[in-house]
């Protein structure tokens, strides 16, 4: 399994959202709501690397002040090459700690990974997997979420899908 | 002096006895029994779900080392599913409404015409002239997990569901083998499959929205098995 490190525009995105974080008002978080998720993920697996646009969706269930549960929906166009593309789509449920507007949280998930080359799906992978998830949510619904998710099984053995996505996110409470 | 039994009372009691999901309760208060009553149909009765699916379908065989797979690359389909009661193992309260962990029994009833034969592509099948069609059911005790409702003034509900029974499967056709050859699959008449069935829904009042797995897999010397995953839409008629 190849070593994923963050490059410096994702260490500034980290730093950028602890920034946030940081700055956040105190308010009563999380509240119910679905979300919409829109950004950026870059991805590597075995010796690929892909880069493209992430979308999702997700249903917020308040447990109380500090725990929501999450059910989310993700799915990412992301491009390796002139020739080859790759698609990742994940069914996930996110259990998250808040501290105010801002939470950290573990995201387990079940994701389909296809590759086309040449607009023709050369391999598809699928299984289970982990990551982690951080960001905020301020007063007006808007907010902002880095996630970090890790081995997603490619059905190659030892060669495994890392990905980190950045989003923009806003919810409707 | 009246004493109502409040939201909480109605959880409770929706909880532990089965069927009360359904019951009318009596006297009604406007808006506390619209609560109430919200919070009461996070545990569904008996329904009919009647609705339209877009899947994929693929039938896959194997015979001596060398296997086939063929596939209707995607098609519109009828949704006809049967869903008893749901019970609760566990409860959580949620800040609105609960998180269950709970059962019911699922049946389902669908058909399927694969006659695009899996080649070069992982997923999308080329039409060579051969295919397989039939039919199957299958029935199973599913465990689920439920959350909501999601507003306090909506009937919205997030579901994920698993379930494993039996099945039947009847599968008809002939399809081109890894080796290069064509040779007949299935049979005329339907055979037993160990059936499972996953699924994750938005129930928003009487509809669902849900993506879905099927799979059937029959012990036979063919190995048969047919999977089909999906989008689908449908109305629960409850009873």
């Amino acid at each position: 399994m190849g070593r994923f490190k963050l490059g410096r525009p994702w260490r500034a995105a980290g730093l950028a959202l602890l920034a946030g974080i940081a700055a956040t008002p105190a308010r009563a978080a999380p509240e119910n709501g679905v979300g919409l998720m829109l950004g950026a993920v870059a991805a590597r697996e075995d010796t690929m690397n892909s880069a493209g646009v992430s979308v999702g969706l997700d249903a917020q269930f308040a447990v109380d002040e500090r725990w929501s549960l999450n059910p989310t929906l993700l799915a990412s166009a992301e491009q390796a090459s002139s020739q080859w593309k790759v698609s990742d789509g994940m069914v996930g449920l996110q259990v998250r700690r808040w501290f105010r507007a801002a939470y950290v949280g573990l995201h387990a998930f079940y994701h389909v990974r296809v590759i086309v080359r040449d607009g023709t799906v050369s391999n598809s992978a699928y299984g289970v997997a982990g990551g982690l998830v951080g960001g905020y949510e301020g007063p007006s619904g808007w907010g902002a979420q880095v996630q970090l998710d890790a081995l997603e099984n490619s059905g190659v053995p030892s060669v495994y899908r890392n990905a980190v996505r950045a989003h923009a996110t806003y919810r409707w409470r | 002096m009246q004493i109502h039994p409040g939201p909480l009372g109605a959880l409770l009691a929706a909880l532990t006895i089965p069927g009360i999901a359904n019951a009318q309760m009596a006297p009604r208060v406007p808006g506390v029994d619209e609560l109430t009553d919200i919070a009461l149909a996070s545990l569904s009765g008996n329904s009919i779900n009647v609705g339209v699916s877009y899947s994929q379908a693929t039938f896959k065989a194997r015979r001596s080392g060398s296997r086939t797979q063929i596939t209707d690359n995607g098609s519109f389909a009828p949704v006809v599913e049967f869903a008893g009661s749901e019970r609760s193992l566990k409860a959580w309260p949620l800040r609105s409404g609960q998180a269950v962990l709970g059962w019911n029994f699922k049946a389902t009833l669908g058909h399927f015409d694969t006659h695009y034969q899996i080649l070069d592509s992982a997923f999308r099948g080329r039409d060579i002239g051969t295919g397989a069609d039939g039919w199957y059911a299958g029935a199973a005790p599913s465990l689920f997990l439920k959350l909501g409702p999601l507003y306090p003034d909506r009937a919205i509900f997030w579901k994920l569901t698993y379930g494993v029974g039996a099945g039947l499967l009847k599968a008809d056709g002939e399809g081109r083998f890894s080796d290069g050859s064509v040779q007949p699959v299935g049979g005329s008449s339907p055979r037993l499959a160990l059936y499972q069935d996953a699924a994750l829904q938005l129930q928003v009042d009487r509809w669902q929205f849900e993506f879905t797995g099927k799979l059937l897999n029959r012990g036979d010397a063919e190995r048969a098995s047919l999977e089909s995953y999906g989008f689908a839409v449908s109305w629960r008629f409850a009873f």
